[in-house]
C-alpha cells in the first residue's frame, strides 16, 4: 500500500472511532441547525472547520507552533458547548449579525482548536518525512468527517420525522426548532461535563 | 420530568463517558535492510507510557528494576508482538540494537539476520494490540527502490512489504 493511503486510513479510523466522540459531538453541534436543503451552508461550515484544523495540525506537527495539550483538551469541549449555546440563542439567523453568515468563521476558529488536539499526538510520531503522512492523515480525517456527517444527516431526518408525528395538529412550535433545542441541550450538557473533567485548573 | 431533572440525568450519563482526550493509538515502524551485513533492522516508535504498561502486563505486573531486567522484559514483549518471518513462515529471532527516548516516545531498535534482504520477508506488528482494541500500527520501508507501507490492526497476520 502507498504511504499516502496508509496514513489516510489512519486518519479515517481515528475520526470514525467511538473514542473520537468529542470531535463527533462537535460535528453534531455544527450540523444541528441545518436541514438537507441547507447543504450549501453545511459545506461552507465544514470546509471552514477543515481549513482551521488543517492549519494548526500542520503548524504543530512541523514544530512551528507549540501548544499545551492540557489547555487544548479543555478547549475542545468548550467549543462544543459554545456551538450548542449559539444554536440555542440564535432563533432567527436572518436577523443575526452578518445575516447569520458568521458561522463558517466560527467553525474555522474552532477548527484551529480541534486541529491542535490531533497534532499533539501526531507530532510525536511524525518526526521525519512529514508531507505525505500529514497530507494522507488529513485526507483520511476529512473522509471520516463526511461519513460521520452523512450518519448525522440520517439521524436528524429520523428525529425530524418522529417530532413531526408527535406534533399535535395546530401546535405553534416548529419541528426544526424542537430538534435544534433537543440536540443542542444534549450537546451542551455532555460538553460541559467533559470541560469540567478536563479542566486544567 | 422537569428540565432540571432532565439536565441532571444527562449530566450523570455524560460524566462517566469518554472525558479524556482522544488518543492516537498508533506506532510507526521504519524497516531498513543492510545487504552488506545481511541484516534487516526495524525501529519501532511507540509512546513510552503505553509501552511501559504493555511490558509490565507481559510480566504480570512484576516490579522490574531499570536496566537489564527491564531490557530483557521489553525485548521479550517486542518478540511476542513484532517479528519477521521467512518465505517458509518461520519466525526469525530478533536481537536488540538499542533503545532511545525522545520526550514521550521510545525508539526501539531490533534486527534479524536476512541475507536475502527485506523482499524475502514478511513482517507482523501487533505492538500494543493487547492493550488497545483500536491500535493501528504502521510499518514502512523501501523495497526495490519503492516506498511501501503496511497497516496492522488487532488480529492481522504477517504481511509482505514487497
Amino acid at each position: 500500500m502507498s504511504e499516502f493511503l496508509t496514513f489516510a486510513q489512519l486518519g479515517f479510523r481515528h475520526i470514525v472511532d467511538i473514542e473520537a466522540m468529542d470531535h463527533i459531538l462537535f460535528l453534531v453541534a455544527l450540523a444541528a441547525i441545518y436541514r438537507f436543503r441547507d447543504l450549501k451552508k453545511v459545506l461552507w461550515v465544514i470546509t471552514a472547520f477543515t481549513v482551521g484544523h488543517s492549519v494548526t495540525l500542520a503548524l504543530a506537527v512541523t514544530g512551528v507552533l507549540t501548544l499545551p495539550s492540557n489547555i487544548i483538551e479543555f478547549l475542545i469541549p468548550v467549543t462544543i458547548v459554545a456551538t450548542g449555546i449559539e444554536n440555542l440563542i440564535v432563533r432567527n439567523r436572518d436577523h443575526a449579525i452578518w445575516g447569520g453568515r458568521y458561522r463558517p468563521v466560527f467553525a474555522g476558529v474552532f477548527g484551529l482548536v480541534h486541529g491542535a488536539g490531533f497534532a499533539n499526538y501526531l507530532k510525536a510520531l511524525f518526526v521525519d518525512r512529514l508531507a505525505v503522512p500529514l497530507f494522507g492523515f488529513n485526507v483520511g480525517i476529512e473522509a471520516g468527517q463526511l461519513v460521520v456527517l452523512a450518519a448525522i444527516a440520517v439521524a436528524f431526518t429520523v428525529i425530524d420525522q418522529a417530532i413531526g408525528r408527535a406534533q399535535a395538529p395546530g401546535a405553534s412550535w416548529q419541528p426544526l426548532r424542537a430538534r435544534i433545542v433537543a440536540v443542542s441541550l444534549l450537546v451542551v450538557v455532555v460538553g460541559s461535563a467533559w470541560a469540567v473533567q478536563r479542566s486544567p485548573w | 420530568m422537569s428540565l432540571r431533572t432532565t439536565a441532571l440525568l444527562l449530566l450523570t450519563l455524560a460524566a462517566p463517558s469518554v472525558a479524556r482526550a482522544h488518543p492516537l493509538h498508533s506506532t510507526i515502524t521504519e524497516v531498513t535492510e543492510d545487504r552488506a551485513h545481511g541484516t534487516v533492522r526495524a525501529t519501532i516508535r511507540v509512546f513510552a507510557d503505553d509501552f511501559g504498561t504493555a511490558v509490565s502486563r507481559s510480566v504480570r505486573g512484576r516490579a522490574l528494576a531499570a536496566g537489564a531486567a527491564w531490557d530483557a522484559a521489553a525485548l521479550g514483549y517486542v518478540n511476542s508482538a513484532f517479528g519477521f518471518s521467512d518465505s517458509a513462515g518461520r519466525a526469525l529471532p530478533l536481537r536488540s540494537c538499542g533503545t532511545r527516548r525522545t520526550v514521550d516516545l521510545l525508539w526501539i531498535c531490533v534486527e534479524t539476520a536476512s541475507p536475502q534482504g527485506l523482499a524475502a520477508l514478511k513482517v507482523r506488528s501487533a505492538v500494543l494490540c493487547d492493550l488497545f482494541d483500536d491500535q493501528v500500527n504502521v510499518v514502512q520501508g523501501t523495497v526495490a527502490g519503492a516506498r511501501r507501507s503496511l497497516l496492522f490492526t488487532k488480529g492481522d497476520r504477517a504481511k509482505s512489504l514487497s
